[in-house]
């Protein structure tokens, strides 16, 4: 198969936008684990259930482009209200125990969430398409919903990186992840902190489910490919930096995106392979400290 | 006596800030002596860098006539250089005995055999290690169950079960009673003394530096700033300063 | 040994030995079943309860050593030697795969450890799955058969129960080996253990190569029990199930995996008789026994009565899996 220009420019759009949706997958992963020192091995399956709550809220409202932005708003919402709810109800009650327990008990939820989108919305694949016209880019035919996802990813992620940067909020959640102990002594209401990060992770999981709704359908088991991806991302990346999460992503969607060109089948080893590449030069990451291991 | 540990011009940074800057340290075989200096100084990271745990940025370290600043620390243990953490370092969920058994075992090469039993091999020399640091009677016990002071001594029966030639003591009586300091130090004076092992300690607590050590190196800022018998040490004006003025 | 330490596991053979007399094929296999994953779920348990590391990805050396046992019996035909051969070779063929993962995923511990391990086994998966010319891809293989003495279900039981009773005593040397006694110390703190002069990381790579071995055994007598092997043998669903199964037994007792077996596949056929949401119940069963019995329930079952415990490793006290290396 030989490889023009074209087809590489095409790909290299895909590839950026898919890392886009991961960056927004694997930003609230990250979050969540820097500051709680949990890790939701649920966070694809969240997103999963956000896929599903948007498409619903869409077929009730659509059709319209406008109307989709609102069925993903709403989906956001709905997962941080969910987020919120676990945190206070059952992750809060996790934080003392032994790691096990936490990992067992979100990779439960991976069990019980799946198991409760096949009840409530069956075993049917769902998708939502648009009739938008390819946009033609230097004689390539490109999707341009793709550069909507790519601009939102630029955008959370610039977001993100000034909410933590300069706002009080950011500030506390940024201590939070160096000391627990610190922030509550400040009298800050912890407790708080930890069920809106919790809520804020869930709605980028959401969010992510909106940029991914348009361009593949949501089917079961679609988590699991996406749970894999987004650990690649953070090994490669390290935990608990936004800027190491948004380069793996790039990393990852870009090579997926090549691969897939060249070995359909084996796109996901090829990204094993800088995973393994990583652990053998930097088993703490890109970006992570070599002192947090 | 020859030259046991021999460290040249050593030096660690950490993301830019130079922990350990051109540290030069001899030491006699035979030798008991003591690192002194404020919290912060670089003591701990001194010994990360002797004991292998950290590699250093540059400089070397010589160990019984090899060069080991390149090498992972369970080798370094291997060629007879051991240490006792300042915070007890044990592995809670055994028994004091198993503890010890498994070090020893580690010592004797046995790790490996999967198929053993564990029960039937270095058992005579681990009574003897815990003999000596006076735990025999709760060889039983669960190290998660042990009070501070035995915990410590748990720490020094590990270090000893690799059978070293140079003993490194983080502190060794951090946290005990001033009998069970006493007590402690008697073991680590009488290593020193009937078996022979160089014995290198950081320690707070005065009394037993000025007691224990015939050599006594002042470290302050990641540098060497004064080094000599304990008298010269008491009086020298630079290291009091230093140290006693800082003293937390 | 005295019989207290061995009287449990003792009475669970013995019943494991009379269920076929009592005819009925369907109890037999389920008999046979809980002795195949009970050896799965204490294979993995070499790896979590005595090294503390936990593994979400412990079903691709499983599913390596059905295939393993799948594609050399489909090639070479089901008569006794080759089927024995068949079944011997699960387990070098996982122990590479698990050498080769290993060596990737012992360079972190704690979180780390459960993410690599996790995706490594999808990635297995996921190469079985679409390498549809050497494995059958989605399809599987079917119609594996074994040789005609051991096609009765009561037949196969026994050839199983007689593996597993052995790789029992084989495990119970290496749990009380010098070896076993360095895994604990290294789950109770691995910093410590490299400055007694042992090798952390070379122990922890020959450990998880034991225990992909023994799941490989698990899965070379699995093949031919259900007459098939399939890629979904080796997905993330199936490395759940030694987990649940060690942390429903208790995972610090050496036979709590046996007994989690026989609890979680007794709960598995009596509800996926009744409803299709098997993962809902089991997702549901193992968040309640987060909260109310940590120890597992033969755990927890041992501390009401205050016998010594089925084996070695004292309970809990302090945790300390989740970063050995920050202590």
């Amino acid at each position: 198969m030989p490889f023009d220009a074209d087809l590489l420019m095409t790909q290299l759009v895909v590839g950026v936008a898919r890392a886009m949706m991961l960056f927004l997958l694997s930003a609230g992963l990250s979050l969540i684990f820097g500051v709680m020192n949990v890790l939701n091995f649920a966070h694809a399956t969240f997103l999963l259930l956000g896929g599903y709550i948007i498409y619903s809220v869409y077929s009730l409202i659509g059709p319209g482009i406008l109307m989709f932005l609102l069925a993903v708003a709403a989906g956001c919402v709905v997962l941080a209200a969910i987020g919120f709810a676990l945190e206070r109800l059952v992750i809060s009650r996790m934080y003392e125990r032994e790691l096990p327990e936490q990992l067992l008990l979100t990779f439960s939820f991976v069990l019980i969430i799946g198991d409760l989108i096949r009840l409530v919305w069956g075993v049917e694949d769902r998708s939502v398409s648009f009739n938008i016209e390819p946009l033609e880019i230097f004689g390539t035919f490109v999707n341009p919903y793709q550069f909507v996802v790519i601009g939102l990813g630029l955008a959370v992620a610039l977001g993100l990186w000034m909410f933590l940067k300069f706002t009080r909020y950011g500030r506390i959640v940024r201590a939070a992840v160096h000391s627990r102990e610190m922030v509550s002594a400040l009298g800050i209401r912890i407790r708080l902190i930890y069920a809106s990060v919790f809520a804020l992770g869930l709605a980028l999981a959401a969010l992510a489910a909106g940029a991914f709704l348009p361009t593949a359908p949501m089917a079961l088991g679609v988590d699991i490919d996406l749970i894999v991806q987004s650990f690649a991302v953070v090994v490669i990346g390290g935990f608990g930096s936004i800027l190491g999460t948004f380069v793996a992503s790039l990393i990852v969607g870009i090579v997926y995106a090549f691969s897939v060109l060249v070995w359909p089948n084996g796109a996901l080893a090829v990204v094993f392979l800088i995973v393994v590449a990583i652990l053998i030069w930097r088993p703490w990451g890109l970006f992570g400290s070599e002192l947090r291991t | 006596m020859g030259t046991l540990l021999s460290v040249r011009d050593l030096w660690r940074s950490f993301g830019g800030l130079a922990v350990t800057q051109g540290v030069s340290l001899d030491l006699e075989a035979g030798s008991q002596e003591a690192i002194i200096g404020p919290n912060g100084a670089g003591k701990s990271t001194f010994f990360n860098l002797l004991t292998g745990y950290h590699r250093p940025t540059s400089g070397s370290i010589v160990f019984d006539g090899v060069e080991v600043s390149h090498m992972p620390p369970h080798r370094i243990v291997r060629r007879g250089m051991s240490r006792a953490f300042q915070v007890a370092n044990i592995f809670v969920r055994m028994t004091v005995f198993e503890n010890v058994r498994c070090a020893v075992q580690a010592h004797m090469g046995r790790t490996l055999d999967l198929f053993g039993n564990a029960e039937s091999q270095g058992t005579e020399r681990s009574r003897e290690i815990l003999e000596m640091c006076s735990l025999a009677d709760k060889a039983e016990t669960e190290a998660s169950s042990l009070a501070q002071g035995d915990r410590k001594k748990l720490e020094l029966a590990l270090a000893l079960a690799s059978d070293p030639k140079l003993l490194l003591l983080d502190e060794p009586t951090a946290g005990m009673s001033l009998e069970e300091t006493h007590e402690t130090m008697k073991v680590v004076d009488g290593l020193n003394r009937t078996l022979g092992i160089t014995v290198l300690f950081t320690e707070h607590d005065m009394s037993v530096v000025f007691n224990h050590a015939r050599r006594i190196t002042v470290l302050h800022r990641g540098k060497i700033v004064a080094q000599g018998l304990p008298d010269e040490i008491r009086n020298n004006e630079y290291a009091q300063e230093i140290y006693f003025g800082e003293k937390s | 040994m005295k019989f207290s330490r061995i009287g449990p596991a003792s009475v669970f053979f013995a019943f494991m030995a009379i269920v076929p007399l009592a005819g009925s094929v369907f109890w037999t296999m389920i008999a046979t079943e809980v002795l195949i994953m009970g050896l799965f779920a204490m294979s993995f348990n070499l790896i979590y309860g005595y090294m503390g590391q936990i593994s979400f990805g412990h079903a691709a050396f499983f599913g390596i050593g059905a295939y393993a046992t799948a594609m050399i019996g489909r090639t070479f035909g089901n008569d006794y030697g080759w089927f024995f051969l068949a079944l011997a070779m699960s387990v070098p063929v996982a122990a590479i795969f698990a050498a080769i993962i290993g060596f990737f995923v012992i360079r972190r511990t704690g979180i780390y450890f459960a993410i690599l391990t996790m995706a490594f086994g999808e990635l297995m998966f996921f190469l079985v799955f679409s390498s549809y010319s050497v494995t059958g891809g989605d399809n599987g293989i079917q119609g594996l058969l074994p040789p005609p003495l051991l096609r009765a279900p009561s037949h196969y039981h026994y050839l199983v129960l007689c593996v597993v009773a052995l790789c029992f005593v084989l495990l119970w040397r290496i749990t009380q080996s010098p070896f076993g006694y360095t895994l604990r110390a290294i789950r109770d703190n691995a910093k410590r253990v490299r400055f007694i002069g042992v090798n952390v990381e070379f122990c922890m790579w020959v450990n998880f190569v034991v225990a992909g071995a023994f799941a490989g055994l698990a899965g070379g007598l699995w093949a031919p029990f259900t007459r098939s092997v399939a890629p979904t043998l080796l997905n993330w669903q199936e490395s759940g199930i030694p987990v649940f199964m060690a942390l429903i037994g208790g995972a610090y007792t050496f036979a709590g995996p046996l007994f989690g077996s026989l609890i979680y596949t007794l709960l598995h056929a009596w509800v996926t008789g009744v409803t299709q949401y098997w993962s809902l119940v089991i997702g549901l069963v193992m968040v309640f026994i987060v909260f109310l019995a940590p120890t597992g329930v033969v755990g927890s079952v041992l501390r009401q009565w205050r016998t010594p415990g089925i084996s070695a490793p004292a309970e809990p006290k302090t945790p300390t899996v989740a970063s050995p290396e920050r202590g």
